[in-house]
């Protein structure tokens, strides 16, 4: 089942990432992308989860040299957009499997392998074309190989 | 004022949305096996841990697969209120160049839709796409909007 489901991995380092917890409101997470835009800091990774209680959670990823001034960013809106905390989640990569061609079973196969080793899995997400995870930077290394060894690319 | 260019945009009105907050994420693996073997495609997917280990993870399937992927979630050992339904949702996506080449576009697209009173339940966004789950009712709206908040090339939307 784990062969060739996907032909690539790709990796990217270089990132950190934020947890804002518990936005009530869609406007709400327009001001945090609104005040990220008006500083010109690129949003590497954008993933907002409902809740049941009708609140979001966003994850989302800059680049390493935007970490500072998007961290005083969030703190300074975190009262105005009514986010329950903001979390810096630290130095991430992402790596990205593709393509998914919307096959269930590849999703279930990453938590699985990285739960395995007990890499924690930050946050993922689906695109066009590839499903991306969201890990800790010192673990991406080992996180590929597992993956490339599960889905037969090495 | 100019807008930004994407290479096209991407919609789907016949979604249903399905969220679980899992403690113990062991099952999903069986649960996206079983979703395989019954042919159903996934959608749209984000996920992500709380810092207590706690999962949620919200997926979208066609509309026509619901009752069968209920089903198959129903043999998961859930708790009470882990699961959560939206049975008629949509999907709008834009995919244009490299997001870091043109800082700003899910701003764009975010206050375009939101500033017209546009409920967004999800979103993904990655390197070059990013996709918006909203209600299906509203799924043509939401392209009206982009058709003119974005540079759209012909027959791409």
């Amino acid at each position: 089942m784990g062969n060739r489901l996907i032909s690539g991995i790709l990796q990217r380092a270089d990132l950190n990432a934020f947890n804002l917890a518990s936005i009530v409101e869609t406007r709400d997470v327009g001001t945090v992308l609104q005040r990220l835009a008006e500083q010109r800091i690129n949003i590497e990774f954008v993933n907002q989860t409902p809740r049941k209680n009708g609140y979001s959670d966003v994850i989302l990823c800059v680049d390493k040299k935007d970490v500072q001034s998007t961290h005083a960013l969030l703190e300074e809106i975190k009262t105005t957009i009514c986010a329950r905390e903001v979390s810096p989640l630290g130095g991430v990569g992402i790596l990205s499997l593709f393509p998914h061609r919307e096959h269930a079973v590849i999703s279930g196969m990453i938590m699985q392998t990285l739960s395995d080793a007990h890499i924690p899995l930050f946050a993922m997400a689906s695109s066009l074309s590839a499903i991306s995870c969201v890990i800790q930077e010192e673990q991406i290394l080992e996180a590929l190989s597992l993956l490339s060894r599960k889905f037969g690319l090495s | 004022m100019e807008r930004f260019q994407v290479f096209d945009v991407l919609h789907h009105e016949y979604l249903s949305l399905v969220s679980l907050t899992l403690a113990q994420p062991d099952a999903l693996q069986e649960l996206f096996e079983q979703l395989e073997e019954k042919e159903i495609k996934i959608k749209f997917l984000v996920a992500h841990h709380e810092n207590d280990g706690v999962l949620h993870i919200t997926f979208c399937v066609e509309r026509s697969s619901l009752k069968t992927t209920h089903n198959t979630l129903l043999d998961l050992p859930l708790q009470e209120d882990a699961l959560d339904i939206h049975t008629e949702v949509g999907m709008v996506a834009i995919h244009g160049p490299h997001f870091a080449e043109q800082h700003g576009i899910i701003d764009v697209m975010h206050n375009a839709l939101s500033s017209e009173g546009l409920q967004v339940l999800a979103i993904s966004t990655t390197v070059s796409t990013s996709y918006f789950i909203i209600p299906a009712s509203e799924v043509v709206r939401a392209l009206e909007i982009l058709r003119e908040a974005f540079e759209i090339p012909q027959g791409k939307i």
